[in-house]
């Protein structure tokens, strides 16, 4: 990131991670000196700049507080409190962050440059596709100045791939009693399949560990050395079900081998139930928990991949385990599987092979999965024809504004549609309506808000 | 603590939830030409077969499929409708496969293809309406309508109209051909995007079921569309 100067009288749009760190401070001071280089007289007037912040931004206020954040929280509030005082401070509805195209029209009203500040690269590329920003500046706060984000080119990478197998033998695989683990010696299958998959078939065994063995035309040298990678990673998360270690058939390479995980049902289970155990609370612990595991891999720069229901255990609300962690995409190393419902565009097989994801691919899985598990239904399902459409993934028909709607009247799904909070509302609907990314911290974030606040109204009951 | 006033309603309690055995649904209606051909043997140089004798044991597979596959027999509805020399008839009404006691088809008379088609129509269209009504979302519905000859009812108004659902995206048709005795044409008017797959011999009838029963625990799965397409 580059330092850099803003142009006077430049209107900032102030996003809410700005103002929880003390950064801002030190800029608003040097934009006071920048004014009044001299300090002769009492002039604060920070070269005309303008700020301009989300209206409902004093409720993360409350919230910082709720959540025992005392410090973070003062200081947003004197933050916004000293820029009232300088007469320098707009309130104006931007959904939280997630549509600025109010400031986008302030700015061009009064004829200001505009600058968008935020200390979230997530949000920043996010806000970088938004065509109605084009003009716009957009800039963190590094040693208390400002900083330009640098717009990044969004193209996927070349995963490593080796057309021609011959390091690797075929093994025969007509009958398998037993396969060979370095690590855990001769593991005993039982001999029908657990699943069958598109990748090969899952076997239990007598160890409480489960064998995938893939098909012939997967048990290629780029799947041996990305398993090999992933064992080499230090990796621990008890609810990601990352490999052990490799198995071969004979002496050649088949496969690798996981925990068995005892107790659990796939995602898929409880949504064709409809979640009738569950409560609307253990909806949202649910989701919380599965946000955050996929989050982790994000941290790491892994990408699920294989992003469905299928691929999701849940023992409880609280236990919410990722499997199939074999396709997941590690470094060059691609994913080659996807399923058509959970993806935006489906790629071809030489793609799957050759052509590694984006985080942002897998934001379609994640918000469709999250919208099954909170309302029940695809987010394109329309009550009209009570039909999947995969032909039109962005079709949305829930409405954001629900003021209108009367809850004792509306479907299930409508119901559970309006009992979310609003900023839920939101993040569903700009990102179905308009591919507007919410950065999974943040989903983390007003997932944890939701129970919070549920289990404290549990307690006033 | 976000303000209450934040919230329209009470947004923790729990709203009374539908009673519904899934709720995802995949209606699959087989429409089954029993008409007096069907009794016939094919000549196919992979080897011969009474068709109507193939056709019961694989709906019975398919059936035994579905009981077996967790996912299958909670998503699939299905229903059979039939027609031969008696006219169109529900073999089966919508239900799910372990509520189906099959009975075997018999072959007599004749082919009355568009009254089958036009029968099963209005069913899909009266179950669509018991999904909308309990809040039930549902797969695209799957037709398949075989038969071994020509169509012997007046039945471009049948066509026409599973023509229109398909085009509106109401409706997957699969078209089959049993043997060498039916034409292409008629029964590609009844569908316009999946063109007529002839099959000939036991290999063929247990793809098909093969393919189709993979359909009823993926409804997402594109292996039957490549297959009718010559693609697989």
């Amino acid at each position: 990131m580059d330092l850099m100067t803003i142009p006077t009288k430049s209107l900032v749009y102030v996003e809410e991670s700005v103002l929880q760190t003390s950064a801002f401070v030190p800029l608003l001071q040097g934009l006071i000196e920048q004014s009044n280089p001299s300090r002769s007289n009492h002039d604060l007037s920070m070269q005309g700049v303008a700020f301009v912040v989300e209206t409902n931004i004093r409720k993360s206020v409350e919230h910082q507080l709720s959540r025992g954040h005392i410090k973070e929280a003062y200081l947003l509030d004197g933050l916004l409190d000293l820029l009232l005082q300088y007469q320098v401070l707009q309130f104006v509805d931007t959904k939280n962050s997630l549509d600025l195209t109010l400031v986008a029209k302030l700015a061009k009203e009064r004829n200001r440059p505009l600058v968008l500040l935020t200390q979230k690269e997530s949000v920043f590329q996010v806000w970088s596709q938004d065509p109605h920003l084009a003009k716009a500046k957009f800039c963190s706060i590094v040693n208390g100045a400002f900083a330009s984000w640098e717009k990044t080119v969004i193209a996927s990478g070349k995963a490593f791939y080796v057309a021609d197998d011959h390091y690797l033998n075929q093994p025969d695989l007509s009958r398998i009693d037993y396969v060979y683990s370095p690590k855990y010696g001769h593991l005993r299958i039982v001999p029908e399949p657990l699943h069958n998959g598109y990748e090969g078939y899952l076997y239990q065994t007598y160890q409480h560990l489960i064998v995938k063995v893939y098909r012939p035309d997967h048990i290629k040298y780029t799947n041996f050395k990305k398993i090999s990678r992933m064992l080499e990673m230090d990796f621990f998360n008890p609810f990601i079900n990352w490999p052990k270690d490799l198995v071969y058939v004979g002496n050649d390479f088949a496969g690798y081998v996981m925990e068995e995980i005892k107790g659990a049902v796939t995602l898929e289970s409880l949504r064709i139930d409809g979640f009738s155990k569950y409560s609307i609370v253990d909806r949202y612990r649910l989701c919380y928990n599965l946000v955050k595991n996929i989050d982790y891999l994000h941290q790491k720069n892994i990408l699920f991949g294989d992003v469905k229901l299928d691929n999701i255990l849940i023992r409880n609300p609280s236990e919410v385990f990722l499997v199939d962690m074999g396709s997941c995409q590690i470094d060059d190393y691609a994913c080659g599987v996807f399923h058509p419902d959970y993806t935006i565009r489906i790629y071809s097989p030489e793609e799957l092979k050759m052509q590694l994801r984006m985080r942002d691919d897998e934001y379609y899985p994640v918000n469709k999965i999250l919208f099954e598990v909170l309302v029940g239904k695809n987010p394109n399902y329309n009550r009209h024809s009570a039909m999947v459409d995969n032909d039109n993934k962005f079709q949305f028909y829930y409405p954001l504004d629900v003021r209108s709607l009367s809850i004792q009247v509306a479907p299930y799904d409508m119901q559970l549609w309006m009992a979310m909070s609003p900023r839920i509302r939101e993040m569903f609907y700009y990102y179905f309506k308009e591919g507007k990314i919410t950065p999974l911290p943040e989903w983390i974030d007003e997932l944890q808000r939701y129970i919070d606040a549920a289990n404290r109204a549990k307690e006033k009951r | 603590m976000r303000p209450n006033d934040d919230f329209e309603i009470d947004l923790f309690a729990d709203f009374k939830r539908p009673t519904m055995d899934s709720a995802l649904k995949l209606p699959l209606c087989l429409v089954l030409d029993s008409s007096g051909s069907m009794a016939e043997r094919t000549k196919s140089p992979k080897g011969s077969m009474v068709k109507i004798d193939e056709l019961n044991r694989n709906v019975e597979n398919l059936l035994a499929y579905i009981k077996t596959n967790e996912k299958a027999n909670r998503i699939c509805d299905l229903c059979i409708v039939s027609f031969s020399g008696e006219g169109a008839k529900v073999a089966v009404g919508y239900s799910k496969a372990e509520k189906i006691v099959y009975k075997k088809l018999n072959a007599y008379g004749s082919t009355p293809m568009g009254e089958a088609v036009k029968l099963s129509i209005d069913l899909l269209q009266k179950r669509r309406q018991f999904y909308k009504d309990s809040g039930i979302e549902h797969y695209k519905p799957i037709m398949m309508l075989m038969s071994d000859g020509e169509p012997t009812d007046e039945y471009l108004a049948s066509a026409k109209l599973s023509s229109d659902m398909v085009k509106n995206n109401q409706l997957k048709i699969y078209p089959v051909g049993i043997g060498d005795n039916f034409r292409t044409d008629s029964l590609n008017l009844f569908s316009p995007n999946m063109p007529a797959k002839r099959i000939e011999d036991m290999q063929g009838f247990m793809k098909l079921f093969e393919l189709l029963s993979r359909s009823t625990s993926n409804p997402s799965d594109d292996s039957m569309d490549k297959w009718f397409r010559d693609e697989i």
